[in-house]
């Protein structure tokens, strides 16, 4: 790669290798594999950086490389096991107590994990990247209309997610 | 659960993300060593793929050059029937000495024996893989007529041809018997007046066999049929007996 093209690669990685990982994380919910796969898809775009650089946003590239390589590793039989079941605090706490904000935010990522995959992409792309319809089209390579019926499926679910979550929790308690 | 309270959510849940160790250089190191694995990969591909070719190649180059262009003669391990479609397009050169010693034997022979054929080139192929000493090859060369061809078939001794086999499917003549031990056979095949062909079998004292056969018109191409065989029955004896024609 010429210089000036690895300039500008490194610059693009260190400005989002973050932000990456944490879209890495929303989709699969692990720490470790989020820098993994934030680590692959940059490495797919060293590779095409010349290209992607003349043709598209690199940052919507990004996240199309990301998304098809967490998407490919999920396929792989030693990853059909996911990880669905985010730790939920066994009791809700009151407005007042920090604790609540603990209990939400754990509680919307433990619903997400229950959603199926290209369905949390979806919410994942438009709700935390707030990515408009037809950006999240590009990046799943799907029309706008799968989108928005994927977007409304994954609502649905996330939210049947988050009902049978605080059901189970306050059985436990 | 709102569309707020999702975003909320979201962003809620990585928020306590660890700290991120990314090192750029080395992630373009690891990937410029990923490229050099692949490219040197590739060429090992590329290599293997050309010095196969090589070898494949390399044994039809260095056919003699006058092999190259006879290479549209016969085939038949018995005597050649008649007809020219059953002449295959392409032969491949004969390996070893044998085949060497035939070609070298009959370019300098057969002029001498046809003074008015022009143009004489010798190729000779296996006849039959794994019967040693077994050589089919052809003579072609131009008369005053045109074009035509001479298959010769030579069998050492291990390859026990016997007359039997020799007439068969043919027209066989009485059997010509020499001071020496050896055996002269002559056979026809065709009608007498369209495309036929004639040949003679030396069956030597010692096992080997000599087979040539003339055809009154061109085996490699078909074309005009003669009236007449190129060569003469005398002209073929004195080839299939020359005791310095090799049979194995």
């Amino acid at each position: 790669m010429r210089e000036e093209h690895e300039h500008g690669f490194r610059d693009f990685a260190s400005a989002n290798a973050a932000a990456l990982r944490r879209t890495a994380f929303l989709f699969c919910g692990d720490w470790h594999m989020a820098e993994d796969l934030m680590q692959t898809s940059l490495l797919k775009l060293y590779r095409v950086w010349h290209r992607v650089r003349s043709q598209e946003s690199p940052n919507a590239y990004a996240r199309k490389v990301l998304l098809r390589t967490w998407l490919d590793e999920k396929r792989r039989p030693w990853r059909r096991a996911e990880q669905r079941d985010g730790e939920v605090p066994d009791v809700v706490g009151t407005a007042s107590d920090p604790s609540e904000r603990l209990y939400a935010r754990d509680l919307v990522h433990a619903a997400l994990l229950r959603v199926p995959a290209r369905q949390r992409a979806v919410l994942v792309l438009r709700y935390f990247e707030d990515l408009p319809v037809a950006e999240v089209a590009v990046a799943m390579g799907c029309t706008e209309g799968t989108v928005k019926s994927q977007t409304a499926r994954g609502l649905v679910a996330l939210r049947a997610a988050v009902e049978a979550l605080e059901n189970g929790a306050v059985v436990a308690s | 659960m709102s569309e707020a309270e999702l975003r909320e959510g979201l962003r809620a849940a990585v928020e306590c993300e660890p700290p991120l160790e990314f090192d750029p250089d080395r992630l373009i190191a690891q990937a410029e060593h990923a490229r050099r694995q692949r490219t040197a990969l590739v060429s090992v591909g590329v290599l293997t793929v050309a010095i196969i070719g090589t070898v494949l190649v390399l044994p039809g180059l260095s056919r003699p050059a006058h092999q190259v262009e006879a290479a549209n003669l016969v085939t038949s391990t018995t005597f050649a029937p008649a007809r020219p479609t059953l002449f295959p397009s392409t032969l491949a050169p004969a390996p070893g000495a044998v085949a060497a010693k035939l070609t070298e034997f009959l370019e300098g022979r057969f002029p001498q024996v046809v003074p008015a054929a022009r143009g004489v080139r010798v190729v000779f192929q296996d006849a039959r893989s794994g019967v040693p000493g077994a050589l089919v090859g052809s003579v072609v060369f131009a008369d005053d007529r045109g074009t035509t061809g001479l298959t010769v078939q030579v069998d050492g001794p291990a390859s026990r041809v016997d007359r039997a086999a020799f007439c068969q499917g043919a027209k066989c003549l009485p059997d010509e018997p020499r001071a020496d031990g050896s055996v002269l056979s002559f056979a026809t095949q065709g009608p007498a007046e369209g495309m036929r062909s004639f040949a003679v079998a030396h069956f030597r004292a010692d096992g080997g066999v000599v087979r040539l056969t003339e055809y009154n018109y061109d085996p490699a191409k078909g074309g005009d049929v003669r009236p007449s065989l190129p060569l003469s029955t005398d002209e073929l004896v004195l080839l299939a007996t020359d005791p310095e024609l090799p049979t194995g």
